[in-house]
């Protein structure tokens, strides 16, 4: 290949990962074992500047209209999650796939700038997708990174074949639960058998939900760290005893549910816990109990609803997480079958909910036919279940085979925004 | 160009490529290469399977005698794989592609030769 900014060269490559996901972005370096910044989701847009002009302001006759570009947009935690009056906060992901182009555009702008802090022509670009994306997309974030960020090269990656990397797999039945979604996908050789995608809506989100219809129910008082200016120490169970802080006004109600949201994850991450077996009440029952305090100062140990709300992943007849990998599988050709349970890939944020790959060992045991072998390869670490995709795209981009596989600017050039089609099954 | 020179000077020489045949809608074979004992009967489920994609999907896709796997596909490109060597199949206005390709090449190489010749065809009325 004669393209002059193209690095090959095991030390040299400086390939980026970015990993998109409903819950944050990672993005980071190849080559290196885990992100360099994991940037929520979510964009926070100020308000609309005023239209009208200050009379003292000398205006041209043919004044340009304001137009929605004169917004200032927050990116990443440090600036989403201060209370800012007018600031709407909206996700650009939708069912799995960038939805919304402009917010992204802009999460993307503020990657390079504060993450990378490098000029993106530099720097291939290797990119992870739903394993359901559609073709539209695809062209579309071929064409936004070729045009607008002129990267020398690219590459769009399915998340679920990263993910069977990232634990050294090609084959592998991998089962994804992360914030929007659960979803069981057949990997046989590094290509995803697309007939076979099976999904639920279930997620880290839904439990979350389901946390706060529960915590409502029962009459306690849901404020955010936000809210409280000081507090004071209670009894279990007793009314909280806090002073509000003095807020900016017009705080809006989209930002308001984000940082409820935030609240409800911590509380679903501590305290959720899922049984080995079906919900019953008296097994739950006698498992010792977890005490949380929330941020208004109340706190009370919690026992068998913990178990209750997380079942709701499991007991679903036709979404819950067994019956998804089972029917996954069954879609398959029945030579793979027994490959696909022999390596069962548990990856995704919502698998760190304690109990989750002994519950989902089990069902998959249950549905699997009779004397399967059953494999389920679930990676202790945090990091390395939250940041699967990233990190199998990471091993992925730094391989030595795989560098004549990029989509350079030049291919692009010469074959259009249709070459990804080609070049990424 | 006849048919042959096709699947020899152009699928064939690109290296990227071990055996290619093209063939009529109706499963006609109109060129094959050297080796590749294909029979109207596989082509003829290969090319049903195009808009169907379920016939392949469980039976996977069968040629030469040899059973892929079948990955993925539109109703333009099938694509199947067995260990490291895999098959990628494009339909044009009145042809199939069928092409077989084996380790080391990888399937993006494949894609792209036969994507491209197919691309040509559809321009020429094929």
């Amino acid at each position: 290949m004669s393209g002059g900014t193209m690095l090959y060269g095991g030390d040299e490559i400086g390939a980026l990962v970015f990993d998109p996901g409903h819950h944050s972005l990672r993005v980071g370096y190849a080559q290196e074992d885990s992100p360099k910044a994991e940037i929520p989701s979510v964009v926070g847009i100020g308000a609309a500047p005023d239209t009208n002009l200050d009379p003292e302001t000398k205006t041209d006759n043919n004044a340009t209209p304001n137009n929605s570009d004169q917004r200032k947009y927050y990116v990443d935690t440090n600036y989403v999650n201060v209370p800012r009056a007018h600031m709407e906060v909206q996700t650009y992901m939708k069912d799995g796939m960038i939805d919304n182009w402009d917010l992204f555009e802009k999460v993307i702008d503020y990657a390079y700038a504060n993450v990378i802090q490098s000029e993106p022509e530099y720097h291939p670009v290797l990119f992870s997708e739903a394993s359901w994306n559609v073709r539209n997309n695809r062209e579309k974030l071929t064409e936004l990174m070729f045009e607008k960020y002129n990267v020398p090269a690219f590459f769009l990656v399915k998340n679920a074949v990263l993910a069977a990397f990232s634990s050294g797999r090609a084959t592998a039945l991998v089962v994804d639960s992360g914030a929007t979604h659960t979803s069981a996908v057949p990997v046989h050789e590094g290509y995803v058998l697309s007939q076979a995608v099976v999904k639920s809506p279930l997620g880290g989100d839904f439990l979350s939900r389901q946390c706060r219809q529960h915590l409502e129910k029962h009459g306690i008082d849901l404020s955010p760290v936000y809210k409280i200016a000081s507090k004071d120490v209670v009894k279990e169970r007793d009314n909280a005893r806090f002073t509000l802080r003095k807020l900016p006004e017009n705080l809006t109600q989209s930002w308001q549910n984000y940082m409820l949201q935030l609240m409800m994850q911590d509380f679903q991450m501590n305290v959720l816990q899922v049984l080995e077996g079906p919900f019953d009440e008296r097994v739950a029952a006698q498992i010792p109990t977890v005490h949380y305090e929330f941020p208004n100062g109340y706190h009370q140990d919690f026992s068998s609803e913990r178990f209750k709300i997380a079942e709701s992943l499991f007991d679903n007849a036709m979404l819950g997480a067994g019956q998804l990998a089972s029917t996954s599988v069954g879609m398959c050709d029945a030579d793979v079958r027994l490959s696909l349970f022999g390596s069962v890939v548990v990856t995704g944020g919502n698998t760190l909910l304690q109990g989750f790959p002994e519950r989902l060992n089990r069902d998959l045991q249950l549905r699997a036919p009779s004397n399967t072998r059953l494999k389920m390869i679930s990676a202790n670490g945090s990091v390395e279940r939250r940041f699967g995709a990233w990190i199998g795209g990471s091993i992925l981009a730094s391989i030595g085979t795989f560098q004549q596989m990029w989509i350079s600017s030049q291919e692009y050039e010469e074959a259009g925004k249709s070459q990804v089609e080609r070049k990424c099954p | 160009m006849s048919w042959q020179d096709y699947v020899d000077n152009q699928l064939l020489a690109s290296q990227c490529v071990t055996k290619a045949c093209i063939a009529g809608h109706d499963g006609n074979i109109w060129a094959q290469s050297n080796g590749f004992e294909v029979t109207k009967e596989e082509l003829s489920k290969l090319i049903s399977g195009f808009d169907q994609q379920d016939l392949l999907t469980s039976n996977g896709v069968t040629l030469a005698g040899q059973r892929y796997i079948y990955l993925s596909g539109t109703d333009r490109v099938v694509r199947a794989k067995l260990g490291r060597s895999g098959v990628h199949c494009m339909k044009t206005t009145q042809a199939v592609i069928v092409s077989i390709y084996e380790d080391p090449v990888q399937p993006q190489q494949a894609a792209s030769v036969v994507e491209k010749l197919g691309d040509y065809l559809i321009t020429c009325g094929y």
